[in-house]
């Protein structure tokens, strides 16, 4: 008799259990910012159903790739760095080449685009509005089916909420905690809108500004993505590319939108003697026409500044 | 006589100070640029300033204050070397100040800074 009413209560317990996750599984996203995430996770707006948003902005990459371009459907290789899809409120302009001015424009880019998810929009609101979780999550939140304009709304409103502020050297500058960072930090920090010209383009609040510069990576040889001039037919946009955030700079190598730097000393080395790198850039900025030749220690310094503009939750969640 | 004319002295001192104190800009404002975004200054007296919008740090520059007049450098503006505009500081309350351009050719700061009111953050 105690054995069956043991067993009872071990079914029962099960029973109990296993409802309560598969609720918490299918339960309906709370608000656009939960949807957004869900999406941007899913394999669902892949045409092969394999490939999510996050299989190129990856969460422990600070939302950008470890690789210098990631395999879309099929293994298709782009021809661009992933970048961080964190820190992007202040940006004027999204993707290398500045194609899209909204992040919910930028949203439907990833997911039509061959070489990544190819999936034309029309494909993914119809799987949406299949998809009885999907079809009542966007009505709960918006009102209304699953459409293009959502879709972009959703995974906009996830993206708008992955800023940090919360690095050493947030809390150094904004919370006035001067030990904080380390005394080689605050040198990088005053080479970078020094001499290092470094703040000459990365200004902001996230380290970005809103232009496009060409930096030298350009040849028309073997580095020939003319980037920006490739949209706008403007001669003098050859080589031009967004400039790149710099929070969480740590976690995003490879650099530059060809991935061609594997580390940050790489790329300070690179801005200090950019000829010896390429010797034969067109349009290159001006601002790189000399040397900066900075010492080891400046070197070392600026990259120690770097380092500090990593989030100190999302270090957390790496280790 | 003596005791009345020192303690005249004193106070006529110690309200100087007062106001000397007062007419100075170190310390932390809030600020709505013409630009568009809400902004937080902090000027320090080692020299320095920095800018934050949306808790996070914008840019840092260098300011020289005398009297009532701010020089400021700001690496952001173009141009090479340190480049510093000018601004006239009315004091228009114990808690409020505003810049006026004197001369600035760093369009976008003379477009932010000129005619800006700054509202001093109390501890």
């Amino acid at each position: 008799m105690k054995m069956y009413f043991i067993t009872l209560l071990l079914i029962a317990g099960v029973v109990v259990l296993s409802n309560s996750f598969c609720s918490n599984a299918n339960a309906l996203p709370k608000d656009d910012i939960t949807l957004g995430k869900q999406l941007f996770f899913d394999t669902i707006l892949s045409s092969t159903k394999k490939i999510s948003c996050a299989s190129c902005h990856k969460p422990e990459f600070a939302f950008a790739d470890s690789s210098v371009v990631s395999p879309g459907v099929f293994g298709r290789m782009g021809v661009r760095n992933t970048p961080s899809a964190m820190n992007l409120n202040s940006a004027a302009f999204f993707f290398w080449d500045g194609r899209a001015t909204t992040l919910e424009a930028q949203a439907m880019f990833p997911i039509t685009n061959p070489l990544e998810m190819n999936l034309p929009i029309d494909s993914a609101i119809d799987r949406l509005t299949q998809s009885e979780f999907y079809n009542k999550a966007f009505q709960q939140i918006f009102g209304e089916k699953p459409s293009a304009k959502t879709l972009g709304k959703a995974l906009a409103a996830f993206q708008h909420s992955m800023e940090t502020s919360d690095s050493p050297f947030d809390e150094w500058k904004t919370n006035d905690n001067e030990s904080a960072v380390s005394e080689s930090v605050k040198r990088g920090f005053e080479l970078f809108n020094g001499s290092a010209k470094c703040v000459k383009c990365h200004f902001g609040t996230d380290f970005s500004n809103t232009e496009f510069r060409n930096i030298g990576l350009f040849n028309g040889k073997n580095l020939n993505d003319s980037g920006r001039a490739a949209l706008t037919q403007n001669t003098a946009d050859l080589g031009m590319f967004k400039i790149g955030p710099l929070r969480n700079i740590a976690l995003t190598a490879p650099y530059m939108h060809n991935g061609m730097f594997r580390t940050l000393r790489e790329v300070i080395d690179y801005y200090d003697q950019p000829d010896k790198v390429v010797g034969d850039p067109v349009n290159r900025d001006t601002l790189l026409s000399k040397p900066l030749n900075l010492s080891e220690q400046d070197k070392q310094d600026i990259e120690n500044f770097l380092l500090s503009l990593t989030s100190a939750s999302l270090e957390k969640k790496r280790l | 006589m003596k005791l009345i004319l020192c303690f005249l002295v004193s106070v006529l001192f110690f309200s100087c100070q007062q106001s000397n104190n007062d007419h100075n800009i170190y310390g932390k404002w809030r600020v709505k640029f013409n630009s568009g975004p809400m902004a937080e200054v902090r000027f320090h007296n080692k020299g320095t300033h920095d800018y934050y919008v949306d808790g996070k740090l914008f840019s840092s520059g260098k300011s020289i204050f005398k009297n009532d007049t701010l020089k400021s450098y700001d690496p952001i503006c173009d141009g090479n070397g340190e480049y510093y505009g000018t601004y006239k500081i009315d004091f228009l309350s114990g808690d409020s100040i505003r810049f006026n351009a004197i001369e600035d050719s760093c369009e976008p700061r003379r477009f932010d800074m000129d005619g800006a009111v700054l509202h001093r953050i109390k501890k």
